[in-house]
């Protein structure tokens, strides 16, 4: 029995028999919504006299690349037929949902600089050597509590003294600024 | 040839200092070359915010000589453990490890480390030769021409490896959307700012660098798992004999031109030599049987290519201002960052860097060579380092080169969301490296694009009023429609190579 992929399809194969390529339908629609939008804030920059503009107005060359962009994109729903026939799987790299640590590291990542300005470079720099590593699974202690202590006091020493880099105080204040 | 230049250049490189950094960068540059997942071209986007107390000249050239430490570092894993740390060692695992595996680890790591500096020491010369003359044949060149000579340099993403020229090149123009958010030089109107002041400036090259490559890798890494590899344990280097020598000489000096070319070419870059080399090594061996079993020239021929590439690549990058690849398109961000002004006029206003960099690329030459065999069985040994402890380790990096850039939290912001984006576009196949191409080239393209527009009063039908930037032009159109009209016309062949035996 062969092995489903998160789409339903078998792992190895494409949707066999569908001209447009699921996936990258959305992922079209996703870059059409996209430009759509930017094409629309173009819209929105300020008008410029023409005298001044000397024939480049600032939206010309934005528009005239997401025309481009859209054209190419409306391409990606149906690459997958040419490719087919080269013999390259286009979903090699996406048949397998992302686990779920992909978005558990993406969240710590976005907390740990989220509270960098309140708590400190230094204290985040601590958290983010101490969490990371036992989010992924490690659990010696031994080694984990010396690396997360040691390791981001270094690379801090080393730029606020050796490259006089004035990191976010936090809540320890400033050792070296 | 400049005399006073060369002699300036040797002075900047030549003291305690330049060398003791140049010879750290190697280290790095092997070190980090050899550990698969981290690519030279991560090294330098979180070596940047390093430099920039530094020299310009000595940081531009540490960069340069830990691109070609990283490349070589890749084969010493591609051989011991069949895990090519960097991609243009791919090619270098399929002869180099069946050799070690023979019990010949030593000599394969010797012929990896001959080709590869004869390779890069060769393609030098090329360089030093190539950039200027290439530098002042662009000094000729009008807006209009080079408008068309970068929008070829862009076109050529359409080539880079990957699965997709069509997601490469949606990757690149994106990259040059990013490069126009800020104020429009011309006119001074705010474009795609929304409102807030920390966009007047644009969006830094140098955080959204640092999260595309180093970010994405990361969350690419939380879900791999440690890998567990099968080492050779019994390694006694030794350099190639006379007959391996006579047996791979031709194959060097080939390999060499071949990844010399590729380099020059805007936007391909070491992973393409390398694969090329190899395919030739094998196409002009008399044994090529013996190729993926254990062929010293199945060694050479792509690590003496993909060194020449990195040489290669520094050629447009320095003289045209336009990246021969992805680490020198960060390259390029950081000679920006410097104060440089890549392209033709570098040669003319500090011509003392090209030779510096010249200098400093000899010295790492040599030096991976001696700190490579030496220690080749130590760089192999940092593959046992967990990934989790690595990657934490990587983020921290990240998170304080990118604020030690500007010292502000919004650069911070940005490489983290260039990263998490990073991370989904490259799953559905768009890559950081033509992401990156766009990002550096979109100001050179739309600065001349607009020069051309004043200079022709609007009339956009005069950009073909140009030999050269028709020939730039035709040539886009080329790369565009090759990755479409190459299979196209295969089979055509193929369809009348069989219609006369039939």
């Amino acid at each position: 029995m062969t092995k489903k992929s998160a789409r339903g399809d078998d792992a190895g194969q494409g949707p066999a028999f569908s001209l447009i390529h699921p996936v990258d339908l959305k992922v079209g629609l996703i870059v059409l919504a996209i430009c759509a939008f930017l094409f629309w804030r173009t819209f929105l920059f300020d008008n410029v006299p023409a005298s001044l503009a000397q024939n480049v107005q600032p939206q010309k060359l934005p528009q005239l690349l997401l025309i481009l962009i859209i054209g190419l994109a409306l391409l990606l729903p149906f690459e997958h037929l040419q490719k087919r026939q080269q013999g390259i799987d286009l979903d090699s790299n996406r048949r397998d949902r992302p686990q779920p640590i992909v978005f558990v590291t993406g969240i710590a990542m976005l907390i740990v600089v989220g509270i960098m300005p309140i708590l400190g470079t230094l204290v985040g720099l601590l958290l983010a050597a101490a969490g990371l590593p036992l989010l992924w699974g490690e659990r010696r202690l031994k080694l984990l509590i010396p690396y997360a202590l040691l390791f981001p006091t270094l690379l801090y020493l080393l730029f606020s003294i050796g490259l006089q880099v004035n990191f976010l105080p936090g809540v320890v204040g400033n050792w070296f600024g | 040839m400049n005399v006073d230049a060369i002699l300036l250049g040797l002075e900047i490189i030549m003291n305690p200092v330049s060398i003791m950094l140049i010879l750290v960068s190697v280290f790095l540059g092997v070190l980090i070359g050899a550990l698969p997942g981290l690519s030279s071209t991560m090294a330098v986007a979180l070596l940047l915010p390093f430099t920039i107390g530094l020299d310009p000249v000595v940081a531009i050239a540490m960069m340069a000589a830990l691109y070609c430490a990283g490349t070589f570092g890749g084969s010493i894993t591609a051989i011991l453990i069949n895990a090519p740390g960097a991609p243009p060692a791919v090619a270098t695992a399929l002869d180099g490890y069946p050799l070690a595996r023979r019990g010949e680890a030593g000599r394969a790591l010797g012929v990896a480390a001959i080709s590869s500096v004869a390779g890069g020491i060769l393609s030098l010369f090329i360089f030093i030769v190539t950039a200027p003359w290439l530098a002042a044949v662009a000094l000729s060149f009008r807006p209009q021409e080079y408008f068309a000579l970068t929008l070829f340099g862009l076109s050529m993403l359409a080539a880079i490896s990957g699965t997709s020229s069509l997601r490469n090149i949606i990757a690149g123009l994106f990259g040059v959307m990013v490069s126009m958010v800020g104020i429009h030089l011309v006119t001074g109107v705010e474009r795609f700012t929304f409102g807030t002041t920390v966009l007047y400036d644009g969006i830094d090259f140098v955080p959204v660098l640092i999260g595309i490559f180093a970010i994405s890798e990361m969350l690419k890494q939380s879900q791999a798992g440690d890998a567990v590899f099968e080492r050779i344990r019994a390694v006694t280097v030794r350099l190639p004999s006379r007959d391996d020598l006579r047996q791979i000489w031709k194959t060097i000096l080939r390999s060499t031109g071949i990844g010399t070319i590729i380099g020059i070419l805007p936007a391909e870059g070491t992973t393409v030599a390398a694969i090329m080399g190899y395919n030739e090594a094998k196409r002009w061996s008399k044994h090529p049987e013996e190729f993926g079993k254990g062929s010293i020239e199945g060694i050479a021929g792509p690590e003496a290519a993909n060194n020449a590439g990195t040489s290669g690549a520094m050629v447009p990058t320095l003289a045209l201002g336009i990246p021969g690849s992805g680490t020198t398109a960060v390259i390029l961000a950081a000679l920006t960052m410097h104060g440089f002004r890549p392209g033709p006029f570098l040669m003319r206003e500090t011509p003392e860097i090209l030779y510096a960099i010249f200098f400093a690329m000899l010295i790492a030459n040599v030096a991976f060579l001696v700190i490579g065999l030496l220690g080749a069985k130590v760089f192999s040994l940092v593959t046992l380092i967990p990934r989790t402890f690595l990657w934490p380790a990587v983020f921290c990096f990240a998170v304080v080169g990118a604020f030690a850039y500007q010292q502000q939290m919004f650069d911070v912001w940005v490489m983290l969301i260039a990263g998490l984006i990073g991370y989904f576009a490259l799953r559905h196949g768009f890559g950081p490296a033509p992401f990156v191409m766009g990002l550096v080239l979109g100001q050179l393209i739309e600065t001349n694009w607009s020069q051309s527009m004043i200079i022709f009063n609007g009339d956009w039908t005069r950009f073909f009023d140009s030999a050269v930037g028709n020939l730039f032009f035709a040539l886009t159109v080329l790369s565009l429609t090759s990755p479409f009209i190459k299979p196209m016309v295969t089979r055509v062949i193929r369809r009348f190579r069989r219609s006369p035996k039939s």
